[in-house]
């Protein structure tokens, strides 16, 4: 079997999924080629084959080229399965090339279950697995769902990557970086908040520290915005923000309707709380009973020297 | 100038799903429906550049489905689409991703459409494929994934949500199809008068076999649940012990810590 | 002028019940809701030609006690002022004489002490959900966290939007509990705060173990039931009220209910009034006059225990002033606890509101002066044990405001749960 894994770059970073994406490939048991829009020297360090294009030729997104280029790689290469990362990069990339290729896409692949292609589905309510019909097939991978244990310390063996197509229709403007100064819970993958249990203003920065140190955004219950500890846009709840994030830390927070309404659709919670009983407990995943100010500081280490 | 908005209807992602009879599906019976979230912000785009334009676009909207489609389209005609296509198809859970897109691929093939407006994803599926697949089979222009969206003198200009809160601005020339990521805008509540008179708006029926020639080429297995994701536990004790084991548990269940 | 008009005012007062607004027919080319003087009933337009200017009705309103910009007297001077003005000015706009703002028709409670303190009978309330319901329906027009409330309400019929098949999920400990056509005597309407809400789901046991105890037959709609309206009605979407009550009625009947007993007062007067527009006579109890009937009828051997014990008991809008109930849940407290409550400084017909009625539920309290915290610190005053409450929402602001207060250690009850703390003591 072999797989053709379409790497991702952005301003001249290789971004990590192009080896989640080779992780993805040794869990198929497949052999590996890569393909990359970018630099040689922001080429994945493992082995295999690289067909390169030059970034400075092709542009850093222009799809129709990018398709061109990763279908001249599949004639060359003839893989089962042409390997995209589930990102902006790849859903917009990898559905061109298979309506090019004519051939059948699995989206957002979580895992590899007896051989087959597992998929989630209704916000992970349900699993499926899902079979390409053809010899051949598109696959995007979940970000985050395969992780590279291997060395960095490969050499691909680079073949340059040319196309007769030279201009693209679309025009790239430029990058916008994230705004920083406002509080996007909306967003976030993870959201650390903090409930009336944090007891007063001045505990409220162990837990903004522990959001810092989970890589996360910093939400509040309610009262704790009522109380003027912070500002409105860090509402979780009915008359805050509605958020579904990937991992939801309730810290102090006892679970009000009113705060559950607005974080029950988090992928994984966990509620650091004192008391066991407490109404946040049924919709926990994990319920820590501890003092939330004791734990916090432990916990931030802890994640920061991993 | 034409636009076409083409619209999902999903479950109510709050339902408790069950696995149909034969194993490849979820049981459709007791399920509330309502429109693919994306999508209302993909007809609220549509109707904004209609507005944009002195209200002179026509808004077509089109849906693939059972007759239950009829409430989701009624809505969009209420936000303000001008006529709505139901492509009547009683087995559209099992069409797959590209098949869906050729359905639209085939009715939007001789209507001129200058811009069409898909969700970015659905609710259920979650594929993010058919859009961007539909603008490939017609060969329109296509930015996936918009945050921003403006139009003038024949150019979209799109702004498209990347990962870590990066945005890449785009200009993209008609005929474009862009596809709609939440907080792309703010989708409209009907007003009363509009809801009204939604419902004197032409609906049309198309079959779906006059469309339809591709064959499936991906398929379910099987659907099932998921393994509990570990509800109920509860970790007490020696706050480093706690600490530990909460991590290695996050480590396994999430795919957020790394 | 107001002498003249007054008088005919009083005879003329809407005799179905004050706080239900008439209903609106949802035809193609109607106008729903007010937006000028104009489309107001003449009975609205006497309304404020009879105003004294008395000001009894600002004295009383929690939102103009706390610095909100409604003032219940000024609407009705408004909508004069925009008549004799010919509607030569907007009725809803930038504040202004002969203007209401939208920010102050959002500020009301519904509580109704305006129109129970007036002392020409003015109805105050129904023009502002007038207002309102122009405002919801006509322009879409809202405070955005309505947005979510609306669609909660329409795809889920619950205000968080929790899953229907969650509404029974309660009766876990208890059994099936289903109403079943012809032999179960009491619909038990739970009502979303009592189904979902998990301190409110408390109170919901303690009713359903007091009527066990008295062996009272009752059953619920479970994953059937549906919100009864209250909120979205008094918000004025009288459009998605009218489809909820017309499917209530209509399950109703299908099931045959007769009777029926709730712990909820908006769900209760919801119910019993705003029903009977919908042709439905329904024999609706609070659960504070059951409860009392059942102690009167010896059914429910009163315990007279303190436990508790100084109680104040707060008035709900919706049972006291707008169902003239004062005396049942004290009764109750009496009953179970051997003595009448305390009262609030102002109570019965001068309650003071919790601040969470007409919907205010769902929205953020922006300025001024918290409802909650104004109605907590009265209680203070008199340094209580436990403060009774008959209502969910009631309970959730009190509650809330004693926790912001610091005062945690006052103790919030619904009357069915002192009644059952009681009962099991025995």
């Amino acid at each position: 079997m072999k797989a053709l894994l379409v790497c991702e770059q952005r301003e001249g970073k290789l971004l990590d999924t192009s080896y989640e994406l080779v992780a993805f490939a040794e869990r198929l048991g497949a052999e590996v080629s890569l393909v990359l829009v970018g630099k040689e020297a922001q080429a994945p360090q493992v082995a295999g084959k690289l067909y390169l294009a030059d970034v400075d030729k092709y542009g850093e997104y222009s799809p129709e080229l990018h398709k061109h280029i990763v279908v001249a790689a599949v004639l060359k290469e003839n893989p089962d399965y042409i390997i995209f990362p589930h990102s902006s990069y790849g859903w917009d990339l990898a559905p061109r090339v298979a309506a090019t290729l004519r051939v059948g896409q699995v989206s957002e692949v979580v895992n590899i279950v007896d051989g087959k292609l597992e998929v989630s589905l209704c916000n992970g309510k349900l699993r499926r697995t899902v079979s390409p019909k053809g010899a051949r097939a598109v696959l995007t991978v979940q970000a985050g769902a395969f992780n590279y244990a291997g060395q960095k310390s490969g050499a691909p063996q680079v073949e340059a990557i040319e196309i007769s197509q030279g201009s693209s229709a679309l025009q790239f403007v430029g990058y916008e970086p994230a705004e920083k100064k406002e509080v996007d819970l909306g967003r976030a993958e993870i959201i650390v908040s903090a409930g009336r249990g944090v007891g007063k203003k001045e505990n409220v920065a162990v837990i903004a520290d522990l959001a810092k140190a989970f890589g996360g955004e910093l939400g509040a219950s309610r009262p704790v915005v009522d109380a003027g500890w912070v500002g409105h846009s860090h509402q979780v709840g009915t008359t805050g923000q509605t958020v579904s994030p990937k991992l939801y830390v309730a810290c102090g927070i006892s679970g009000a309707i009113q705060h559950l309404a607005g974080m029950k659709k988090s992928d994984f919670i966990v509620a650091i709380n004192k008391d066991k009983e407490a109404p946040i407990s049924e919709a926990a995943d994990v319920m820590v009973v501890a003092d939330v100010l004791q734990l916090a500081p432990v916990l931030a280490e802890k994640l920061r020297a991993a | 100038m034409n636009i076409l908005v083409c619209i999902k209807q999903v479950p109510d992602m709050e339902s408790r799903f069950k696995v149909n009879g034969t194993g490849d599906w979820y049981d459709e019976a007791d399920l509330a429906y309502r429109m693919n979230e994306y999508d209302e912000y993909a007809v609220e785009q549509a109707v904004q550049l209609k507005e944009q334009l002195g209200n002179q676009p026509e808004i077509t909207v089109l849906s693939i489905g059972a007759d239950r489609v009829g409430e989701a389209l009624k809505k969009a005609l209420a936000m303000g689409c001008d006529k709505a296509v139901q492509v009547q198809d009683n087995d559209s859970a099992r069409k797959d991703p590209w098949q869906i897109a050729n359905i639209i691929a085939a009715y939007a093939g001789d209507k001129d459409f200058d811009v069409i407006f898909t969700g970015m994803q659905s609710q259920d599926r979650g594929s993010a494929q058919v859009g961007v697949t539909v603008a490939e089979l017609l060969g329109h222009n296509c930015a996936s994934t918009l945050v921003g969206f403006e139009y003038a003198d024949g150019v979209v200009t799109a702004k498209r949500e990347l990962e870590g809160g990066v945005k890449s601005v785009v200009k993209v020339p008609v005929p474009a199809l862009v596809t709609c990521q939440l907080g792309l805008n703010v989708p409209r509540y009907p007003t009363l008068p509009n809801i009204m008179k939604a419902k004197k708006k032409e609906l049309q029926l198309v079959p779906v076999a006059s469309l339809l020639k591709e064959e499936a080429a991906t398929g379910t297995e099987k659907l099932y649940p998921p393994v509990k994701s570990g509800g109920g536990i509860v970790l007490e004790g020696d706050l480093g012990d706690v600490a530990d084991r909460l991590l290695g548990i996050l480590k396994e269940k999430t795919t957020v810590m790394k | 002028m107001h002498i003249l008009t007054a008088i005919p005012n009083c005879y003329f007062r809407n005799l179905e019940h004050p706080a239900v607004p008439p209903r609106e027919e949802f035809q193609m080319g109607n106008r729903f809701g007010v937006s000028g003087v104009e489309q107001f009933s003449w009975k609205d337009l006497l309304d404020s030609f009879s105003c004294t200017e008395c000001g009894r009705c600002q004295d009383l309103c929690p939102a103009h006690n706390t610095g909100k910009s409604l003032n219940p007297r000024r609407v009705v001077h408004d909508v004069k002022v925009n008549l004799l003005e010919k509607g030569g000015k907007p009725l809803i706009g930038p504040k202004g004489e002969g203007t209401s703002s939208e920010e102050s028709l959002w500020d009301c409670t519904t509580c109704g002490a305006c129109l129970s303190v007036c002392p020409v009978l003015i109805e105050h309330l129904p023009k502002i959900v007038k207002m309102r319901r122009h405002l919801v329906q006509e322009k879409a027009r809202f405070p955005e966290e309505l947005l979510n409330l609306f669609e909660n309400m329409e795809q889920r019929s619950n205000p968080w939007g929790i899953a229907p098949s969650e509404r029974g999920k309660w009766t876990s400990v208890l059994g099936e509990r289903s109403f079943k056509p012809g032999e179960t005597e009491y619909l038990f309407f739970v009502g979303c705060a009592g189904s979902f809400d998990s301190r409110a789901k408390q109170t919901t046991l303690a009713l359903a173990t007091t009527l066990d105890r008295a062996g009272i037959s009752w059953g619920i709609l479970g994953k059937d039931e549906i919100c009864c309206g209250d909120s979205v009605r008094r918000l004025g979407n009288e459009f998605v009220f009218d489809k909820m009550a017309r499917d209530n009625v209509a399950m109703f009947r299908e099931r045959g209910v007769k009777k029926i007993v709730t712990a909820c007062p908006h769900c209760f007067s919801t119910l019993k009034n705003d029903y009977r527009q919908y042709g439905v006579e329904l024999e609706v109890v609070h659960h504070s006059e059951l409860i009392a009937q059942l102690v009167g009828d010896g059914k429910l051997k009163a315990p007279k225990k303190a436990g508790q014990g100084k109680v104040l008991f707060h008035d709900s809008c919706y049972l006291g002033r707008h169902n003239d109930t004062y005396a049942a849940p004290r009764a109750v407290i009496e009953a179970a606890t051997g003595a009448s409550p305390g009262d609030f400084e102002r109570n019965r017909e001068n309650g003071f509101c919790c601040g969470a009625g007409g919907g205010r539920m769902w929205m953020e309290e922006q300025t001024g002066a918290r409802i909650n915290h104004e109605r907590v610190k009265e209680a203070l005053k008199q340094q209580p044990d436990t403060i009774c409450v008959s209502c969910p929402y009631c309970m959730t602001m009190l509650e809330d405001g004693l926790k912001d207060q610091g005062a945690e250690k006052v103790r919030v009850r619904d009357i069915a749960e002192v009644m059952a703390e009681a009962l099991n003591d025995r």
